[in-house]
C-alpha cells in the first residue's frame, strides 16, 4: 500500500459515533445521510463515514509503457511480449485482423484453427493439447479472429512451434463447429424458425439477424451453413487464410513465465520467415436502417420469456467513445446501480437482469442491444420499462452523482482490467496496435472519461439510441406473455410496434 | 480410445511439425513453486486473529496496484431449516439492500416505518398460523403462484404493502455497490452455497479501506428493503434453473445421494418455500451468523498484514464478540444399500451415472479423489471402447452445483450415449472400469497427466487473485485455510496404490447411487 487512506476527522477509538463525517467535506448530495440520527441499536463506537467523505486517495497506478514490450519483425508481424512470473504458465494469443464477415471462408477458417496444423495427422492436435494440459480457444468475430493457447511453461518450446504451425498452415477442410442442429432444437417461430438453446444468446442472435438481414455480417455465416460446408469449406478456408492471415494482419500477445529476451528471440525464429502481402481490408457498411419499430416474436414452451431490444451501432469516433460508454454505464452497464436495474429489478422484482450492450464494430458497425428476461406475466412490463428508461436518458441530463460514479468506474475500474496481468496487458496492446497502429486510445482513456459532461452524455444518448426504430425480439411462451394481466402501464405486445 | 500422453505422447503428437526454434531458452524458473526452500504450494498466507474473533488472512503481492478483497461468513444452506430452504441465499440478496447510512435518503423518516412493517409482519404470521388448515398446499407443488389466502391475511399483506411504499420514498437503491464502483472497484459479486456466504470486490490498493467501511456496515446494520420484490428475484433465478433440461434430473440424483444433510437439497430451493420467508426469520439468521467471530477477511494484492491489521481494527475492532453461532449437526449415516433413479426425458440425451459417497475437504483421502477423476475418465473410455459402446464420459465431484464440500460429497461418473439401447452395456463398462482401478490396474501416464492437469489448473487459480482469495476463504469455511496447502500436496502425492485403495474402499455397491436417463417412451419404459 502506498499511503493509507485518511478517514474521518474522528478516531473511533476515542468514541466517535456512526455517521459523523465532517459536513464541510461533504457535498450537498449526502447531506441527508449526515443528518441521519445515530441509532442506539448498534455498536456505539462503529464509525460509518460516508464513502464520499472518506477522502480516498487518487489511484497512482499507470499503464505500462507499450514501446518496450513491442517486438516488430521485418515481415510486418507485431508481438507484445510481457513477462509475468507469478506462476509457471505461458499464454500465446494471436489477433487476426479478419473475421467471418470479411470473405467467404471465415467460419471455415476458424474451424481449421480448431482442427490444428495441417502438418499434424487428424486427432494429434487434440492429443498434444491434452498432453500439455493446455487451454485452447478460437473466437471468430465479424472482422477479427482471436486464437489463444495457454500451456505450462515446461511446454513452451513445443507450444511456440505448434502455434506457429497452426497460424501459418491450419488444417483446412474441417466442418465449422457448432453449426449443426437437430429437429429437437427447433421451436416454432411466428417470425420464422428458431434454434432454441435456452439462453439470452438466442434472442440476441435473432436480433442481430433482423438488424443485419442481407448484410455481410449475417450473409457470410448463412453462406457457410452446414449444408454448404463439406464441398466449399476447404477451398474458401484456404483462400481466406492466404488472403488475410499474413504477418502484417496479425498481432501476437505473448505473456507468462519466461525470460522476455529469450522469448523475443524464439518468436523471431518461429515467425521471421513467414511472408505474405498486407491485404486490402474490406469496410462494412451500415445495414439498411429500420424505418420503424418492429416486434418479432418466437414461441417456445419455457418458464420465462427473453427480450432483446436494439439496433445497429455505427462506428464510434474516438471523440464520442467515452461519452457513449459513460451513458451506457448509467443506463444499463451490467451492475446493480443502473437505471434499468433499479427500475426493473430493484424496485419491482421483475427480472434478474436488464442491461445494455453497446458492442462496437471495427471496420464496420456494431450492435447496441438491451437484454432482459422474466416470467411470462412481466415480459411486457419489462419491454415497457426498458423503452421508458432509454427514452428518459435521451431527454433528461444525468445527475452529478451518476457522472461521478460512472467516471470512476470506467477510469479506475475497467482500465485496471485491461492491464490486470501480463496476459491482459499484452492482449490489450496487441489488439489496439492491430486496429489502430498506435496506443492513443489507451493512453488518453482516463482523461477522456473524466472529461465527459452531462451534456455529452445526453448527446451520446440522442446520437446512439433511437427507440422508435429498435427491433424488439421476444422469445418465450407467447400466449402466456400476451394474456398476462396488465400490471402497470404496459401495452399489448404488438402495440410496441410503430 | 486411449490417447498417448505426456512427454512421449507429446513428442509423438508433434513429430510431424517443423523443428522448434533452435534458440529456445524462454522458460525461466522464477515461479513460486520453484523457489528453493519453499513447499511446492507455499502461498505465504499470513494470519491475524483479533480479540473479538475476527480472522484476517493476507497474501502479500508487493507492487500489485490492486487488492482482491473478500469477506466470508461461515453460514449457508446448511443452516436453514425445512420449509425455509433458500433462506440463506435470500439473505445474501437482502444484504444488498443497504444499511441505515447507505441505501436511504432519510433514515430518521424511514426507521419508524420499518418498525411498523415488522409489527405488521408479526400480524401476518399470526394470520397465516391461524389459517394454517385453510391455506395448506394441496396438490399444487412448487408453484410460485400459490395464492390461497384469508381476509385477515390480505389485510395484513395490504398493510405491509402500504408501509413498504411509504418507506420506499426514502430508498436509495444501488448504494451498496455504487461507491465501490465509483472508486474503481471491479468484480463485485456475492455468493451463497451450503457452507458459506461471501461478498467480494477488487479495489485499487489506495482504496482498500472502502471495503472495510462498507462490509463492517453490511455486517451490522442491514436494512431489508424491497423484501417482496427481492423474493421474486429468487423466483426468477429458480425459473432459470428449471428451464435447463438437466436441472430436475440432477436434483433428483442429489436427493437420493444423501439422507440427512441439506447439502443434498436443490441449489435453487423450492418456490413454495419462498413464500414462507419472513423478515423476522431473516433477521434471526443475520444476527446469529453475521458476527465478527464467524467471519474471515481475505486480502490478496499490494497490501501487507502490518498495514491491514490497524485498518481492520479501526472498522471492525469495536464490534464485540458474539455467542458462537449454532452449527449444522446433521451427520450422514453410513450407506447400506444401492439406490437407483430412472428419469424419463426426451430433452436429455440418454445417460447412466454412478455416484459414490466420498469424504469432504479435510479428510486425508479427499485430495486423491481429484486425481481419481483424471485417471478414471480414460479408464472408462477404454472400457466403453472394449464393449463397443460409443459414449461421452464425464467425471466430477459435484454435489448440486459445487465440487468441494467440507461435508460428505460424491464422486460422479457419467456416460452419455447416443442410443438408449446401449445404456445397460454402458453401465457394465463403467462399473468394470472402476473395478479395474480397485485392482490396481492404473495407467501410469493417466496418473501423471491427471496430476499435471491439476497442477496447471491450480496455477491458473493462483494467477487470478480473486480466484485464489476465494479458494482460501472457502477452505477456511469448509475446514481450515491451512488445509488448502495440504490438499494440493496430497494430490501430488497420490500414487497408483492410493487410487487402488480408494477405489476398492469407496466404489462398492452399498455406497452407490445409479441414475439412468431414458427416453420417455422407450421399450424399457413401456415394460
Amino acid at each position: 500500500m502506498r499511503r493509507p487512506a485518511r478517514i474521518s476527522d474522528r478516531d473511533p477509538a476515542r468514541g466517535a459515533v456512526r455517521a459523523t463525517g465532517p459536513v464541510a467535506l461533504v457535498g450537498a448530495m449526502i447531506l441527508p445521510l449526515i443528518l441521519a440520527a445515530p441509532s442506539a441499536t448498534f455498536a456505539q463506537q462503529q464509525e460509518l463515514t460516508h464513502p464520499r467523505a472518506m477522502e480516498l486517495d487518487d489511484v497512482a497506478w499507470k499503464a505500462p509503457d507499450p514501446a518496450p514490450l513491442r517486438l516488430q519483425l521485418d515481415n510486418g508481424l507485431t508481438a507484445y511480449v510481457v513477462a509475468d512470473n507469478l506462476v509457471p504458465l505461458v499464454r500465446l494469443t494471436a489477433l487476426i485482423g479478419a473475421g467471418d464477415a470479411d470473405a467467404p471462408g471465415g467460419a471455415a477458417y476458424a474451424a481449421a484453427l480448431r482442427a490444428g496444423p495441417a502438418a499434424m495427422r487428424p486427432g494429434r492436435f487434440e492429443q498434444a493439447l491434452t498432453a500439455m494440459a493446455a487451454r485452447y480457444d478460437v473466437a471468430p468475430q465479424h472482422t477479427e479472429t482471436r486464437v489463444t493457447l495457454e500451456v505450462p511453461s515446461e511446454d513452451v518450446t513445443a507450444a511456440v512451434s505448434l502455434f506457429s504451425s497452426l497460424l501459418r498452415d491450419p488444417l483446412t477442410g474441417a466442418p465449422p463447429a457448432g453449426s449443426g442442429s437437430s429437429a429437437s432444437d427447433e421451436a416454432t417461430g411466428e417470425s420464422g424458425p428458431v434454434l432454441y438453446e435456452g439462453s439470452m444468446d438466442v434472442a440476441v442472435m435473432l436480433l442481430e439477424r433482423a438488424v443485419y438481414a442481407g448484410h455481410s455480417y449475417v450473409g457470410a455465416r448463412d453462406a457457410e451453413a452446414p449444408t454448404d460446408a463439406p464441398a466449399s469449406a476447404p477451398v474458401s478456408a484456404r483462400s481466406f487464410a492466404n488472403r488475410f492471415v499474413v504477418p502484417a494482419n496479425v498481432a501476437l500477445a505473448v505473456s507468462g513465465d519466461f525470460n522476455p529476451a529469450a522469448m523475443r528471440a524464439d518468436l523471431t525464429s518461429a515467425f521471421a520467415d513467414w511472408s505474405g502481402e498486407a491485404p486490402a481490408m474490406p469496410a462494412h457498411p451500415l445495414p439498411q436502417r429500420a424505418a420503424r419499430r418492429e416486434v418479432l416474436t418466437y414461441n417456445v414452451d419455457k418458464l420465462q420469456g427473453w427480450v432483446a431490444i436494439g439496433h445497429e451501432l455505427p462506428e464510434v469516433p474516438t471523440a464520442n467513445e467515452a461519452a457513449l460508454l459513460v451513458m451506457n454505464y448509467i443506463l444499463g452497464g451490467g451492475h446493480f446501480d443502473t437505471r434499468l436495474f433499479l427500475a426493473t429489478r430493484d424496485r419491482r422484482g421483475l427480472t434478474n437482469d436488464d442491461s445494455g450492450f453497446p458492442e462496437q464494430g471495427f471496420r464496420g458497425p456494431g450492435l447496441y442491444s438491451f437484454r432482459t428476461y422474466g416470467r411470462p406475466e412481466v415480459v411486457r412490463l419489462l419491454i415497457h420499462l426498458t423503452l421508458q428508461e432509454i427514452e428518459r436518458i435521451r431527454t433528461e441530463p444525468v445527475t452529478e452523482e451518476e457522472l461521478f460514479v460512472a467516471r470512476g468506474a470506467l477510469a479506475d475500474g475497467d482500465t485496471s482490467l485491461w492491464f490486470r496481468n501480463g496476459a491482459a496487458t499484452a492482449t490489450t496492446y496487441a489488439r489496439e496496435w492491430l486496429r489502430y497502429g498506435d496506443h492513443t486510445r489507451t493512453s488518453t482513456w482516463w482523461q477522456r472519461v473524466h472529461a465527459v459532461t452531462a451534456d455529452a452524455v445526453l448527446a451520446a444518448a440522442q446520437r446512439y439510441l433511437d427507440p422508435e426504430r429498435m427491433r424488439i425480439v421476444v422469445l418465450g411462451p407467447l400466449d402466456a406473455i400476451r394474456n398476462a394481466a396488465t400490471l402497470e402501464d404496459e401495452q399489448a405486445l404488438e402495440e410496441y410496434e410503430r | 480410445m486411449k490417447l498417448p500422453i505426456l512427454a512421449a505422447g507429446l513428442a509423438a503428437a508433434l513429430a510431424t511439425l517443423p523443428a522448434p526454434p533452435a534458440t529456445t531458452t524462454a522458460t525461466v524458473t522464477r515461479s513460486a513453486a520453484a523457489v528453493e526452500g519453499q513447499r511446492p504450494y507455499d502461498l505465504d498466507i499470513r494470519e491475524h486473529v483479533f480479540d473479538n474473533g475476527l480472522r484476517l488472512l493476507v497474501l502479500e503481492r508487493p507492487g500489485d496496484p490492486r487488492v482482491a478483497c473478500k469477506i466470508f461468513t461461515d453460514m449457508g444452506g446448511l443452516n436453514e431449516t425445512p420449509g425455509q430452504a433458500g433462506a440463506a441465499h435470500y439473505l445474501e440478496h437482502l444484504m444488498f439492500k443497504g444499511t441505515e447510512t447507505l441505501g436511504t435518503t432519510n433514515w430518521t423518516a424511514e426507521e419508524p416505518l420499518r418498525e411498523q412493517i415488522d409489527e405488521a409482519e408479526g400480524e401476518l404470521v399470526a394470520a397465516l398460523n391461524e389459517a394454517r388448515n385453510q391455506i395448506v398446499e394441496r396438490g399444487v407443488f412448487h408453484d410460485y403462484r400459490h395464492t390461497d389466502t384469508t381476509p385477515r391475511i390480505e389485510v395484513a399483506r395490504e398493510r405491509i404493502r402500504q408501509l413498504e411504499s411509504a418507506a420506499a420514498v426514502h430508498g436509495d437503491g444501488g448504494a451498496m455497490m455504487r461507491w465501490y464502483q465509483a472508486y474503481g472497484g471491479t468484480g463485485l459479486t456475492a455468493t451463497t452455497e451450503q457452507e458459506y456466504m461471501k461478498f467480494d470486490i477488487n479495489l485499487p490498493v489506495e482504496r482498500v479501506e472502502l471495503f472495510l467501511r462498507v462490509e463492517a456496515d453490511r455486517m451490522q446494520n442491514g436494512v431489508f428493503r424491497e423484501f417482496d420484490e427481492e423474493r421474486m428475484i429468487l423466483v426468477e433465478q429458480r425459473l432459470g434453473d428449471l428451464n435447463r433440461a438437466a436441472t430436475p434430473y440432477t436434483e433428483q440424483m442429489a436427493a437420493i445421494s444423501g439422507e440427512s444433510s441439506p447439502v443434498y437439497w436443490p441449489e435453487g430451493h423450492y418456490p413454495t418455500d419462498f413464500t414462507q420467508y419472513t423478515r423476522a426469520y431473516q433477521r434471526q439468521l443475520y444476527e446469529r451468523y453475521f458476527v465478527v467471530n464467524n467471519t474471515t477477511l481475505v486480502f490478496i494484492g499490494g497490501v501487507s498484514l502490518e498495514e491491514m491489521v490497524p485498518l481492520v481494527k479501526r472498522w471492525f475492532g469495536s464490534i464485540e464478540k458474539s455467542p458462537e453461532p449454532p452449527r449444522s449437526v446433521a451427520v450422514e449415516p453410513v450407506p447400506i444399500a444401492e439406490r437407483r433413479l430412472v428419469y424419463r426425458s426426451d430433452e436429455l440425451a440418454p445417460r447412466v451415472e454412478v455416484r459414490h459417497a466420498i469424504p469432504g475437504i479435510g479428510h486425508p483421502d479427499r485430495p486423491a479423489f481429484d486425481v481419481m477423476a483424471g485417471v478414471a475418465a480414460p479408464a472408462i473410455e477404454r472400457s466403453l471402447a472394449a464393449a463397443g459402446v460409443e459414449g461421452e464420459v464425464n467425471v466430477n465431484t459435484r454435489v448440486i452445483h459445487t465440487s468441494r464440500f467440507g461435508v460428505p460429497s460424491t464422486m460422479n461418473f457419467e456416460v452419455v450415449v447416443a442410443d438408449a439401447d446401449d445404456l445397460q452395456a454402458a453401465e457394465g463398462a463403467l462399473l468394470a472400469a472402476l473395478r479395474t482401478l480397485g485392482k490396481g490396474e492404473i495407467d501410469a501416464e493417466d496418473l501423471q497427466l491427471a496430476k499435471k492437469t491439476l497442477r496447471t489448473e491450480w496455477y491458473r487459480t493462483v494467477a487470478d487473485a480473486d480466484a485464489l482469495a476465494f479458494e482460501i476463504g472457502h477452505f477456511q469455511t469448509m475446514d481450515r485455510w491451512e488445509t488448502l496447502q495440504d490438499h494440493l500436496e496430497g494430490r501430488d502425492a497420490t500414487t497408483d496404490e492410493t487410487i487402488a485403495r480408494l477405489a476398492a474402499r469407496y466404489f462398492v455397491p452399498e455406497n452407490r447411487v445409479v441414475g439412468t436417463v431414458r427416453p420417455a417412451d422407450d421399450e424399457e419404459s413401456r415394460r
